[in-house]
């Protein structure tokens, strides 16, 4: 059933689960177990839609390079699904190698324990599981990259397709307007107890369940453990000070521009670093997609006065010299994209401002720091790529100054891909949840999402959230 | 002020409109073709080379200079 929380006062019922975040990894988790005969609390903090009020609680403080985080995620039912484009690649067995990156450990667990959830993923993402992933394009010469072969979801938004299986499961209570406050454990300080939430009118109450599992993507969910401090100064889960370290996104650099020999005759080029590069070079992976610019783009209030002027400065042939003013790319340019694996580094953070929001929450504060580790990823793959388009004869790169003078500093972007804040570790050392995404000394606390990711890779997250959720879904039946 | 004219709304136009000026104030240099060219010339490895960004293979680089 759906509930409207600011409509109720009391929950007296105890569940078998109560999930905090009605995301794609909630939403997965809860009607999976409801399935398997489990009884499952749902929270969501937002409402059924969209709301400013709501949005505005994610809201926070950027100290590192900006990643705009409260204009990437989406704080209502169905979560950041709600806008998210599709994009589908697996995770690949070489992405579980044991590697140490800026000395912290990899997955903890094997490619073959998330493998055979691949074609239940797709089918929870609409995707065609005889058709798998497909390359639309060839190969280049060099042996550094190959086709980059991915699949589009729809994209599926989890509001609009499972709403109407969560009102009617008999399993699942769903509250909406219900924002998590804080995690009471019992005497030991190794249960969960309860979970405290409050609606919109500040009417707070206690949620009980055997079983707790967070799914509050990559900055809420270390933000919502850090201020749990009430019994535990440091906060829940952090007896090693790892939760919130280690944020990744993947980077999107603006390394260049190409000339096509042909442009009549070009269509999309996507790559994928391949791994013997990536082992004998030791560095991350990545996508490389090259398109042509259509339309002048611009974002923002003042989009049609920067439309205007762009345009203006294209058809004069000056954007080269307006660039320290905005960055634009003209029709008829030729640009490249990426998205690059960002290994975790402990300086890259998530911590608490001493703004509060209007729960009395602390606002997380975001501190994202690349590491040396992925400058030279960034210069090795513009390298190979530039290198490799010139052998092929398609046409020629031409890198941006700092992908060739290393004094200068890199520019890249992001792709609101938040991971690595709750990362898996089988050492509490190096990570905030085991090899089940059990939270380390705690008995019944669990972390789904995006930030139990022990690296990164270069693939879109969504599909690998679903296949850990399908994982602990069984995980938790067999307990 | 309105809310669609910002501050870098304004300093763009301004650039923009200064532009001409900038061209017609410029003092004219007689290029020295090979050497400009060869400042912008960076050695990547023993195949390619990059001319100003554009990363070509360094047998042209012969043959130009040939």
């Amino acid at each position: 059933m759906l509930y409207d929380f600011n409509l109720l006062t009391n929950i007296d019922k105890k569940y078998d689960i109560c999930i905090v975040g009605s995301g794609p990894a909630g939403i997965t988790l809860a009607l999976n177990l409801a399935n398997s005969g489990k009884t499952v609390l749902l929270l969501e903090g937002g409402g059924l839609e969209y709301s400013s009020d709501s949005q505005s609680l994610y809201e926070c403080e950027s100290t590192g390079h900006e990643a705009w985080p409260k204009h990437t995620r989406l704080r209502y039912f169905g979560g950041t699904s709600n806008h998210w484009s599709g994009r589908c690649r697996p995770f690949e067995a070489s992405d579980f190698s044991q590697r140490q990156l800026n000395s912290l450990p990899g997955w903890p667990i094997s490619y073959s324990e998330i493998a055979p959830l691949l074609p239940g993923a797709m089918e929870i993402l609409d995707l065609d599981v005889s058709r798998g992933f497909q390359a639309i394009n060839g190969d280049l010469p060099g042996n550094h990259f190959d086709p980059d072969a991915f699949a589009k979801s729809p994209p599926t938004r989890f509001k609009s397709k499972y709403i109407d299986q969560i009102t009617e499961s008999k399993n699942i209570d769903c509250f909406y307007n219900a924002t998590a406050l804080d995690i009471r454990l019992d005497n030991t300080h190794q249960i969960v107890n309860h979970i405290e939430i409050a609606n919109q009118r500040s009417q707070t109450i206690s949620a009980k369940a055997g079983t707790f599992i967070l799914c509050l993507g990559g900055i809420e969910t270390p933000r919502f453990l850090l201020n749990c401090n009430k019994q535990i100064s440091a906060g829940i889960g952090n007896t090693s000070n790892m939760v919130g370290r280690c944020f990744m996104e993947h980077l999107n650099v603006p390394m260049g521009s190409f000339l096509y020999e042909d442009p009549k005759e070009f269509s999309k080029l996507q790559f994928f670093t391949n791994d013997r590069f990536c082992e004998s070079s030791n560095i991350g992976k990545s996508n490389v997609t090259m398109s042509i610019v259509n339309s002048v783009k611009s974002y923002g209030r003042t989009k049609a006065i920067k439309t205007f002027f762009k345009s203006l400065a294209c058809q004069m042939q000056i954007e080269d010299k307006v660039q320290f003013i905005s960055d634009f790319n003209c029709p008829g340019m030729g640009t490249i994209g990426t998205l690059i694996e960002q290994a975790p580094n402990l300086k890259s953070r998530i911590t608490l401002s001493e703004k509060k929001d209007i729960y009395g929450l602390k606002k997380a504060n975001l501190d994202w720091q690349i590491s040396e580790y992925d400058r030279r990823t960034i210069r090795q793959i513009g390298l190979s790529m530039a290198k490799d388009f010139s052998k092929s004869g398609l046409g020629k790169i031409r890198l941006a100054d700092f992908m060739l003078d290393t004094n200068l500093d890199i520019k890249y972007g992001h792709h609101a891909h938040h991971m690595g804040t709750t990362r898996m570790a089988e050492d509490a050392n190096y990570g905030v949840v085991d090899r089940n995404l059990k939270v380390h000394d705690l008995g019944n606390l669990y972390i789904a999402g995006s930030s139990v990711f022990s690296t990164g890779g270069a693939c879109n997250p969504t599909m690998p959230i679903i296949q850990l959720c399908l994982r602990l879904t069984d995980h938790l039946t067999r307990l | 002020m309105s809310e669609f004219v910002t501050r870098r709304t304004i300093l763009t136009a301004f650039c923009l409109a200064s532009l001409p000026i900038q061209g017609a104030t410029k003092e004219i240099k007689l290029p020295n073709r090979n050497t400009e060219f060869l400042d912008n010339v960076l050695p990547i490895d023993n195949e390619f080379i990059a001319v100003d960004g554009w990363v070509i293979p360094a047998s042209n680089l012969v043959k130009r200079v040939k």
